[in-house]
């Protein structure tokens, strides 16, 4: 493509871009707007104003769900903080707009028509943004790298970091450590007592979920206790852990439930 | 974030009986829910209810058929002292289990669980009694994570650990 037409081209497209912004009404984005801060605060009533009586929602299954079916979940559901789209896009369909939006996992797709003098959500359809194996096992990886290295140097705190705020260790032979406050309590007392010289992490098997990873893994590591007198023998261990990672709204990575035990026989 | 996310928030650990026949119905699938402030789906939670439940009968009354009917075909278990169990393994130690032992005890506590798409995460704690044909009974207790998949047929284990709860 020359430069000329390239030039050309670019600005074609940013007189469309223009256009198809002028064109999306006001009231449309700001009901769409005020939708999706009544899903999150639980606000049936606007909702309902927003929403068609024939609306209907096909779920990642292509399961069904009725304006009044949707309703009567709503009186279950607990208020969360509105978050913002990401990807969003109005495009005019006839009469209609078609407002396509992604949060979180999901990629939203929504029909908005004019309904009794009102913008309202005829129908809409969810689908799962799963995200790229290669690229989640090589971040996967990349964590685990870093975990075992921050072992190695005994940081309870930077290990605490790659932990949810509400995660749950399950280390074997010892109460579960629920929330990184108490996992960093525990990982502290443990690096107390022992200076880890060697500790690698392999990943086996990861299924991705969309907002979730589960890790399937093996771990190999050699301690030596901080009081032992010389000539006291390194402890060497190696298991399986089965970890679920969670999805953070940075796109980063936590871990949020982890299990581990000893391929050794007793207790380690 | 339409329905699917604002489903993400509901709470429902023991949902009311409409609003389960209503998710039983429609058969909603939920592709991923936040543990802690998010519940599961009702559906999905009552279908891998059901199916533990099955599998927790199916040991009591040794039915070793009704057990490993219940099992994925890439099942992995990961028990402490050895190396991963994978399904020939699995297969041999439920039919070798069923027949050294009768159960008439098997008590699961759950701690947490929730869906992630096609798999569901159920943690908590057992306790079981293992009575052999001759010498005294076994007492054990532990903790567990299993995974569950969605497969055709139903939900079915997919990879089961335990460790050791303190002494």
């Amino acid at each position: 493509m020359s430069a000329r037409s390239l030039l050309l081209t670019t600005a074609m497209l940013a007189v469309t871009s223009l256009v198809a912004r002028a064109q999306v009404p006001a009231d449309v984005q700001a009901a769409s707007r005020a939708r999706i801060i009544a899903i999150a605060k639980a606000d049936s009533a606007t909702w309902d104003r927003l929403t068609s009586d024939s609306f209907t929602v096909f779920g990642v299954s292509n399961h069904v769900l009725t304006k009044a079916q949707r309703l009567a979940l709503f009186k279950q559901q607990t208020p969360f903080e509105p978050r913002t789209p990401s990807y969003e896009h109005f495009q005019r369909t006839g009469t209609a707009f078609v407002h396509r939006y992604q949060i979180r996992d999901q990629m939203i797709f929504e029909v908005w028509a004019r309904e009794r003098g009102a913008w309202r959500v005829a129908s809409i359809q969810v689908t799962v943004v799963e995200p790229d194996s290669a690229a989640m096992r090589h971040a996967i990886d990349s964590i685990d790298t870093r975990y075992a290295a921050a072992f190695k140097r005994g940081d309870a705190a930077e290990l605490a970091a790659f932990y949810t705020e509400d995660a749950v260790l399950m280390p074997a032979n010892m109460p579960a450590w629920q929330g990184r406050a108490a996992i960093s309590q525990g990982l502290t007392g443990f690096l107390a007592q022992f200076t880890i010289s060697d500790a690698r992490l392999a990943t086996q098997d990861l299924i991705i979920t969309g907002y979730y990873v589960i890790e399937r893994g093996t771990y190999t590591w050699t301690m030596h206790p901080k009081t032992a007198t010389a000539g006291t023998p390194d402890i060497v261990d190696n298991g399986k852990y089965l970890t679920v990672w969670e999805r953070q709204d940075d796109g980063s990575w936590k871990i949020s439930r982890d299990i581990s035990n000893s391929d050794r026989p007793g207790p380690m | 974030m339409e329905d699917l996310a604002g489903h993400q928030q509901l709470r429902s650990p023991r949902p009311d009986v409409k609003t389960l026949a209503i998710a039983l119905l429609l058969a909603l699938a939920i592709p991923a829910c936040r543990p802690g402030t998010v519940a599961d789906s009702a559906i999905d939670r009552a279908a891998v209810d059901a199916a533990l439940e099955q599998y927790r009968q199916a040991w009591l009354r040794g039915d070793t058929a009704m057990a490993l009917g219940l099992i994925s075909s890439d099942v992995q278990f990961l028990f402490p002292g050895e190396p991963d169990m994978r399904s020939d393994a699995v297969h041999a130690l439920f039919i070798s289990e069923m027949a050294t032992y009768r159960i008439p005890t098997l008590n699961l506590k759950r701690a947490d669980f929730f869906v992630a798409g096609d798999h569901a995460v159920d943690i908590g704690t057992y306790e079981e009694i293992q009575v052999p044909k001759t010498g005294a009974p076994i007492h054990g207790t532990g903790r567990y994570m299993t995974v569950w998949r969605r497969e055709p047929g139903g939900w079915h284990i997919w990879r089961f650990m335990i460790n050791e709860l303190p002494k």
